[in-house]
Formats: structure tokens, sequence, C-alpha cells
């Protein structure tokens, strides 16, 4: 039975070693305790002696080449005698790895996030993986390939740095969103009679106002109304606190090339029809124009948000902070709708309130919306001609 | 130096400073002041007084629990090694060490040490360092027969010898360790006898007879300042009170104890000594006596009336605090 | 910059510091032949024969010296063979070196660095393998240094051998060949200031001494997978940098503490107790630890891969944090 020569670890701290030079040759005969072969360590040239007597019959370590500690390095037996096939135990090159492994998604994200064009580096990972660290090097070398414009295809997206506009929304809506219970509530409300009544004072308005109210300014004619009925959505949740408002400054939200923008139409319960209709169009006018400035847009305290220009049947609005509630209006649709026992076409237009649960409950707010319902379906001509009150 | 009249003096009040330092400290214990065990050198007097005679201020000396009379006999000041029993913040180790850590580095005393051997290692290498820096400063290190047991005491006397370094081993042998007499523990009667293991001279003396003390120690330090090593003194001793506060001293008679006080005392027989040779006139030795007792109670009042350590300052003294690496 | 095994920048520490300042000298068992099994010591005879002493193998008496001629003023820079060994001098450690300052009120300066080597390697077995940091960390009055890196072992030697107060130097056995870049100049690394050896932004993993290299293999391999780890190395253990460790799992808000030693009762228990009490709300995830399981170093091969933490153990880990 041949006996397998092993690299033994001659040092406190070697774990490699290099044979420098074989004192025998494959075929000769070695004696136990002869001098068989020299090997480097990390600290000095050792010589080792042969652990057994017979005939050296393979040689598997290569001069100057570097072998793990526990590494084969050669065979002494009888002539003759099998061995197993030699392997390969030098200190192992790693396995190279496919191209479409070779940068590793850490490597690549940073990579992208710094334009750098990872597929150009050399990597040290295994494998020959391009690491985050070796992205890393070359950033700080400068000397990392930028990543060109994809040749062919399109972007798979465009970036688009938000507005300032954006930014406070994004922010400001975001934080309420996490800080507060926001609870909708909704209510069909039929807008027949009140459009047969707005083209029935047409004249007089026009008469009384130099204009004729939209059904929009109607609405916040009536919400003012209604708030100073329900106080309780006239308020702010402040630091664990109710703020409850003695005026109704009444954001009305305008849709901008920019996006939203909600200018503030202050005191609305003490204006008559005409005086909202004239504030409202000022505010649209002055919001499309970019001409609002800042107090323009302080001190709401509600929001009425109005998509029905735009088509949209209904919608959730969003708690616009510190406020505590939100009116959002769908478009008015013709419909049928069951009056007095009969179906009959109608116009219905759905309004959906969200409020902070944190400063009021649900049945306040449905009752303010009861109180809605019944002002805009039933005109109350004092309410909407002549002056305020 | 010869013991003359005048050294004599010296001595015999250092021996009546610990004394009566030490029997204050006890005393104090019963009012509450000092808090903590003591551990009295009562008895021992003439070993550290005879042997720091021939230290010059800058010698080291190292001890053990039992080390009021070391300090003292190394020159620490009186009043802030009772602030130190007392707790204060004056005190030599600023109430942080109390009886069993009593030091004073402006003296070199590097302290007493509440491992028993604990100093050996340390003493030697104060040692090593007057051997690199090639100072011809000694270092002392006292230590009880209990240390002789330990491994700590074979391999400083090793060291020591080895570099022939300048450090004089002084055995107080007082016969118990803790509350076992040493002839039931120890093997060989001498501690000197153990000095031949490591090739350096052991003397065994008579330590309440301060001349045999003074003239070992004294060829012991020239020995050792002429950079010709080590020498291992015993000196067989007795403590008059007990192991530590609260003794209650089953292990020994009252006839021995007493045996020793009347006929084995270090300062009587000092100063009958002394008197023997017209050094030491009746009035003098109470001249002396009057004046230890009033430095006695100065160190009482200093200590009385020094502050007490604020909770804050616990935390100061683990490390270094001031101390950044600079390149 | 040239590149040097971790041995050979603890030489060049030890050699320019005793060149700095006569008081440092070196003393131990076999650090002349040799330059002791690791050669750090290695040259010291030849230009310095009166400041290296080779001694007996008395653990106490060595140490013992050394407080003694620390408390005297001067630097020694001792050699314990394996830290094991230095349980033949614990109360050295302990009761002289370590509480003397506060003992004596602040008047005693103890200089004193004790290189401990320490750790698995060559199957040494239970005896001459062991860690021990924790040990060592728990007594107040000690520093513990344990660099992973040529250039922190240079630095926090310098730095230790200047220290006032005693040092615990862990040296990493199976670091000693490892190599990296180390300035030839004067350079040093303040104690208490912890290392990120990688940045990333998914997790962080605390890593020890030898388990530095280990936990960045760890980093490379995981990369393929997506994760991002961040690797803190507090290169000092006392004192200890909790802030950047922390402020790094704030950022991150899931952690792996690794360290070599058994994890019971050791290093990352404190760390990981620290990171409890102060990022607890910035945890995602429980925190993990690697380490040895509680038993003594074994000797065969098959028993030490089991019980010696690797790379794809730190690995597993933060599997586990990212689940």
């Amino acid at each position: 039975m041949a006996v397998r020569l092993r690299l033994a670890a001659l040092g406190h701290t070697m774990e490699r070693g290099k044979v420098v030079e074989w004192y025998a040759t494959e075929g000769a005969p070695v004696e136990q305790g002869a001098p068989l072969y020299s090997v480097e360590t990390d600290k000095a040239t050792v010589d080792v002696e042969a652990p057994a007597g017979g005939v050296l019959l393979r040689i598997d370590a290569e001069v100057d080449r570097e072998y793990p500690v526990g590494a084969t390095l050669a065979w002494i037996g009888e002539s003759g005698e099998d061995l197993p096939e030699k392997t390969d135990e030098t200190v192992a090159a790693p396995a190279a790895v496919s191209d479409d492994q070779r940068v590793t998604p850490v490597a690549r994200r940073l990579a992208e996030r710094r334009g750098v064009d990872a597929d150009r580096l050399a990597g040290t990972g295994p494998g020959g993986r391009v690491t985050k660290e070796d992205v890393q090097r070359a950033i700080d070398a400068g000397t990392a390939p930028p990543l060109e414009k994809k040749a062919s295809g399109e972007p798979e997206h465009d970036v688009i740095p938000l507005t300032p506009i954006r930014r406070v929304t994004a922010e400001r809506l975001s934080a309420h969103w996490a800080g507060a219970p926001q609870v909708t509530e909704g209510i069909d409300i039929d807008m027949t009679d009140m459009r047969a009544f707005r083209n029935a004072s047409r004249s007089e308005w026009r008469t009384a106002y130099g204009l004729v109210p939209s059904l929009n300014d109607i609405l916040l004619k009536a919400v003012a109304a209604a708030l100073e009925a329900h106080p309780a959505l006239n308020s702010a949740f402040v630091d664990g606190e109710v703020h409850r408002y003695r005026e109704v400054n009444l954001g009305v939200a305008v849709d901008v090339e920019d996006g939203l923008v909600v200018p503030v139409l202050r005191n609305a319960a003490k204006l008559d029809l005409g005086q909202i209709a004239t504030a409202a169009a000022d505010l649209a006018d002055r919001a499309k124009t970019g001409k609002l400035s800042v107090p323009d847009f302080e001190g709401a305290t509600f929001t009425v948000s109005n998509l029905a220009a735009l088509g949209v049947d209904w919608f959730t609005p969003v708690l616009n902070p510190p406020q505590c509630a939100i009116l959002g209006v769908g478009r008015m649709r013709r419909m049928p709708a069951v009056v007095r026992n009969e179906v009959a076409v109608r116009d219905i237009a759905t309004f959906v309130l969200t409020f902070d649960h944190r400063a009021l409950d649900g049945a306040p707010a449905a009752r303010f919306l009861a109180r809605l319902k019944r002002l805009l379906e039933s005109p109350d001509p004092s309410l909407f001609s002549g002056p305020g009150g | 130096m010869t013991l003359n009249a005048e050294l004599s003096r010296r001595i015999y009040t250092d021996m009546w400073r610990i004394r009566l330092f030490e029997e204050e400290a006890l005393r104090q214990t019963s009012l509450g002041s000092v808090k903590g065990t003591l551990h009295t050198y009562c008895g021992e007097e003439a070993i550290a007084v005879a042997v720091c005679a021939h230290l010059r201020d800058d010698d080291y000396v190292l001890g053990t629990h039992r080390s009021h009379g070391h300090c003292l006999a190394k020159g620490a000041p009186m009043d802030r090694m009772m602030a130190e029993l007392f707790g204060r913040t004056t005190g030599s180790c600023r109430a942080k060490g109390g009886s069993m850590h009593i030091a004073d580095f402006s003296r070199n005393i590097l302290g007493a040490n509440g491992i028993v051997a604990g100093g050996i290692g340390p003493g030697t290498g104060t040692a090593l360092a007057s051997k690199i820096r090639k100072s011809d400063q000694v270092s002392v290190v006292f230590f009880g027969d209990g240390a002789a047991a330990r491994g700590p005491f074979h391999e400083g006397l090793l060291f020591g010898s080895l570099w022939k370094l300048p450090v004089i081993y002084v055995c107080e042998n007082n016969g118990y360790q803790q509350w076992v007499p040493r002839r039931n523990v120890a093997v060989v009667d001498s501690v000197a006898d153990m000095a031949a293991s490591y090739a350096i001279p052991g003397v065994s003396v008579d330590g309440q007879d301060l001349e045999a003390v003074y003239g070992a120690a004294e060829e012991a330090v020239a020995r050792a300042r002429r950079g010709e090593g080590p020498t291992l003194i015993e000196a067989r001793t007795y403590r008059f009170y007990g192991h530590s506060l609260g003794d209650m001293e089953e292990y020994r008679s009252r006839e021995e104890v007493d045996d020793w006080r009347e006929n084995r005392d270090p300062i009587k027989l000092f100063s009958a000594w002394m008197k023997e040779r017209q050094w030491l006139g009746d009035d003098e030795d109470e001249a002396i006596q009057t004046e230890v007792k009033a430095e006695i109670v100065r160190s009482v009042t200093y200590a009385e009336e020094s502050p007490l350590p604020s909770p804050e300052d616990v935390m100061t003294d683990v490390l270094d605090d001031e101390w950044r690496v600079s390149a | 910059m040239r590149t040097i095994a971790l041995r050979d920048a603890l030489r060049e520490a030890l050699h320019e510091e005793m060149a700095r300042d006569d008081s440092v000298f070196v003393i131990g068992e076999d650090v002349i032949a040799h330059g002791g099994p690791y050669t750090v010591t290695q040259g010291i005879v030849d230009k310095w024969p009166e400041r290296i002493f080779e001694t007996p193998i008395a653990e106490a008496g060595i140490v013992g010296l050394g407080v003694g001629a620390a408390l005297a003023g001067m630097r020694p820079v001792v050699e314990i063979m394996y830290v094991d060994f230095i349980t033949c001098a614990m109360d050295e450690v302990v009761n002289q070196a370590a509480k003397m300052r506060y003992m004596t009120g602040g008047q005693a300066s103890v200089p004193i660095v004790i290189r401990l080597p320490c750790g698995p390697a060559r199957l040494v077995a239970a005896q001459h393998s062991q860690i021990m940091e924790s040990w060592f960390m728990h007594v107040p009055g000690l520093q513990v240094v344990a660099p992973s890196t040529p250039y922190d072992a240079k630095g926090l030697m310098k730095t230790a051998i200047r220290s006032p107060d005693p040092v615990a130097f862990f040296e990493y056995k199976a670091l000693y060949v490892s190599e990296g870049e180390v300035p030839e100049e004067d350079y040093v690394i303040p104690f208490g200031k912890a290392d990120i050896k990688r940045e990333g932004e998914d997790a962080t993993v605390v890593a020890i001494g030898g388990m530095v290299p280990r936990a960045l293999e760890a980093g490379i391999a995981l990369e393929d997978e997506g994760y991002d780890i961040e690797v803190v190395d507090p290169r000092t253990l006392a004192p200890l940098d909790m802030e950047t460790i922390c402020e790094s799992v704030r950022r991150t808000g899931r952690v792996v503490v690794c360290e070599m030693d058994s994890s019971f009762a050791g290093t990352g228990a404190e760390i990981a107790a620290a990171l409890a009490e102060q990022c607890f709300h910035d945890l995602r995830a429980p925190i993990v630890r690697v380490g040895s399981p509680h038993v003594p170093m074994p000797f065969a091969e098959e028993l030490v891969n089991v019980t010696v933490p690797d790379a794809k153990a730190v690995a597993n880990a933060v599997r586990k944090v990212m689940a």
C-alpha cells in the first residue's frame, strides 16, 4: 500500500507552502528519515524527511507552485503499485462565471446610481465577479467607465423632477395620511331643482350681481351655510387639540398646469352668492395665470374639491392638514331616480366627505351632509338671492 | 549608616507613630468613623522601620494588606492616611482605596495590596525598571509567611535572581496565615530556606529585635544597590491583634499573646536597648510619646474636617480621562 | 502604498515605538529566539539588547514584573504566547494592572500592553485556541483592542504603547499572515473609534477581529442575492464605539453581530444588548448573533469547522435578518 505524503503545517501561521526542490526523482529509492524535499513556508525554507522508505512512485507537487497545508505532495511505495489519479491541489484560481452573472446585483445597483458601466470593469470577486468594491474603487480612482445611453430601444422611464408645488403637496399629504385616521362618507344629491332654480334666477342675479353664479358658486355658498350650522366640520386637529374656527375660510381646489392649487375664499359664510361668485372667479383666474401669492393659500378651514368638470363621478378626497374635513364633488349625471314613487330622469351628483376621525365622529359628518343635501335639493331664495347674511 | 543615638530616636519615634496610629484607628472603628476592616501591624513595627531606615525617597516599597507600618516608615503623611481610613477625599487614595490599598506615590510607596503575594511580581518589576534605566534605586517588597505558598512568590524570586535585580524580599513571618498556624500548612519552617532554590541569600532574623533587622536590611540593600541581586529576609514576628477586625482569635491562646506583648514587644525591647546605651532618657521617652499622640490627634482632626466624596467621584480614576493619543 | 502582513505591521509598530521612547521594552517567552512564534519581536534584540527580556515560563511573573515596571514609569510590551495562558496571570491583570489607578485614587498609571495571540489556527485544540475578549471587557480599568487589518494593527499598537493605562491587545493568529496596505510613516488610531470596513445599506454586520474578513467575504457572496451589507469593525472593544454602530443600524434597520468566540455571555451579547437599548425602534428585524457554540475548541478539523463561524454563517445570519 503506497504512502501518501501531505504538506504539513510547519509553523504557527503556515497555511500554504511551496516545494522548492525534490531531492529524489520519480522511480528512485528513498530511505525513511532521509531529506526528501525542501519546502518554503511564509517564514523559512525547511527540509522535510521521508516519512517512509521505498520507491518514490510519483511526485504530485510541482516545484515552485503553492499548495495548501494538507495537499498531496508525493507517493512512496513499491514499484508497480497502483496509485489514485493525480488531482490538482494547487491553491486554486477561482472558477470563472458566465457573463450574465459577472456583475453582482449590488454592484450594479451602485453602478447605475453613479452612472458607471459595470460591465466594462474588471472583477475581483469570486469567479471574477465585479463587486461593489470594484465599482467603488473605480469611482474613487476616477477610472469608472461612464454608462452610455442604451443604443437600441426606448428608455424604460423618464425621470420627472418634482416641481415645488408637487413636492409640497407630496410631503404634506403623506405626512397627514400617516397621522390622521380618515373616514369617508358619501351622499347622492339631486340637483335637478337647483338647476331649475338657477335658470329661473339668471336675470335677477345678473341685475343684482352683474354675473350669473355657476352651480359651483351655489355649491360653495351652500357649503359655507352648512358649515356655519355644523362648526365641528370647520375645524383643525393640532397637537392633540381640536381648533374650531370662527370664520369659514373655504379652500377651493383648482386644477392648474403644474398640479393642484388650493387658494382660500375668505369668510365665505358672510358673503352673498354674488360675492362668492366674484371672489371664486378671481381666485381661479389668478391661479391659472400664476398670480396667486402666499397669503392666498393660507388659513383655509375646510376644502372643496370639485372634479365635475373632469367627468369624475365620485372620488375620495384626502385631508388637507391640519383641516378636519374635505368635500369632494363629482359630476352631475342624468339618471333615473325615484321621485314621489315614480321613476324620473334627474340630475344627480355624488358628494363625498372625508374627515379626521380624531376630531369628530361619523354622525356629525352625516348631519352636515344631510343639511347640504337639503340646502341644494330645496333651493331657498333667501339664501341664494339678495345680499348674504 | 550606623545605628547611632539620633537615628535610633527617629526610628523609635516611628515605631510609636505606627503603634498609636493603629490603636487610634481601631478606636475610631468603635466610633463609626473608620469603616471597613483593618489589618494591624502592631507587634511588627521593628521590621518596617528598620528596613525603611536604609531607603532613599526614590526607592520603591510595596506592601501587603497589613501595610500601615510600611507606609508610615517610608514617610507617607499620617494625616492623609488617617483621612483615607475615614473615607475622605483628602485621603492618600482619595477614598478609593482604604486601608488595604493605601499608597503614596509621592514617596514611591506603590501600595498596600489586598492579594497575598500580589506585590512580589510588581516589586520585582520596579527593580527591573531600575536595571533598564541603570539607576541605583532599590525596591523592597514586604509580604507575610502566607505569601511564600503562592506562585507569584516563586516566580518573582526566580526573575529577581535570574536578572540580578535590585530588590529585597522581606517576609514578615508572624506565624499565622489568617487563622491557621504556619506549622499546619508549611513544609519548611523558615521561609528564608526557600532562597536557596533561587540561588539568592536567605537570612532569618528576629523581627522583634530592631538591631537584627536593621543589620540584615543594611546588607541586603547595599547588595541590591551594588547590582548584585536580591536577598530574601525572613523576620520572625508576631501580630498583637487578630488577623483583622473582629477576629475571635480562637486559634491561639491568651497566654501566648500576653507573653509576646509582655516580653517580645519590639517597642519595649528597643526602648530598653536605647536606654542601656544612654540614648534615651525617661523624660525623652515620654516627650516622644506625647509628641506622637499630638500628631495622632491632629491627623484625626484633619480627617474629620475633610470632605466626604461626592457621588460623581465614583466614575473618575478608572482610566486617565484626560489622555488623548497624539501622533 | 506597500502591502505587508499583519505580523509585520505589529513588528514595525514595536520598532518605531522603541526607537521613539526609551521606556518601551519587550518581555515574554521566546521573544528573542525567532522573535517569538509569530516573529513579531524579531530584530529587537539586535537594536536594543537591553530592552528585550526572554523569560522563564512563568506568566504570573512576566505580567507581574510588567505591572511593576509600568508603575515605575516604563512601558512594557508583554507577549503571552497564547491567550489561554493568561489565565495563569489573571491576578496580575485584573487585581494589579486594571485596578491600580482606581485603588490609589488616580496616583498610579500602569502603561502596560499585554499582547494576546488568540483564536483558532493550526488545530491546536482547547488550550491554545481561545479568544476571551469579553473576560477582559468585563474588567473596569482595562482597554481591549482587537485589530483585523495590518493598518489597524500598526496604528492601534502604537496607541496602545502610548496609552497611560493597561491594554489587552488581541492578535488573531489566523490573521498574522493576512496582508494589507500599511503606511511607512508614523500614525496612530485612537481607541473607541469603530471603522466601517464596507459600506452598505441593507443590513449592518458588526464583526470583531478575525470575523471581519469573514464578514467581508460574506458581503461579496451576498451581493449575488442583492443584499448590500455594511461591515462595522469596532476595533477596540473597551472603549466600545456604540455611536458608530448605532448610527449604522439606524440607517439599515437590521443587524448581525459576529464574534469568533462563544456567543454565550460574549462580546456580541454586550453589543446586542446595547443595540436593543439604544436602537430598538429602528430595528426592522430581531438582532442575530453569530459566534461559536458554547464548547471548548475541539481538535479534529471536522469538529472545528462546525465550531468556528465562517463566512457562510455570517451570510446565513444576514439572510435571517433580511427575511
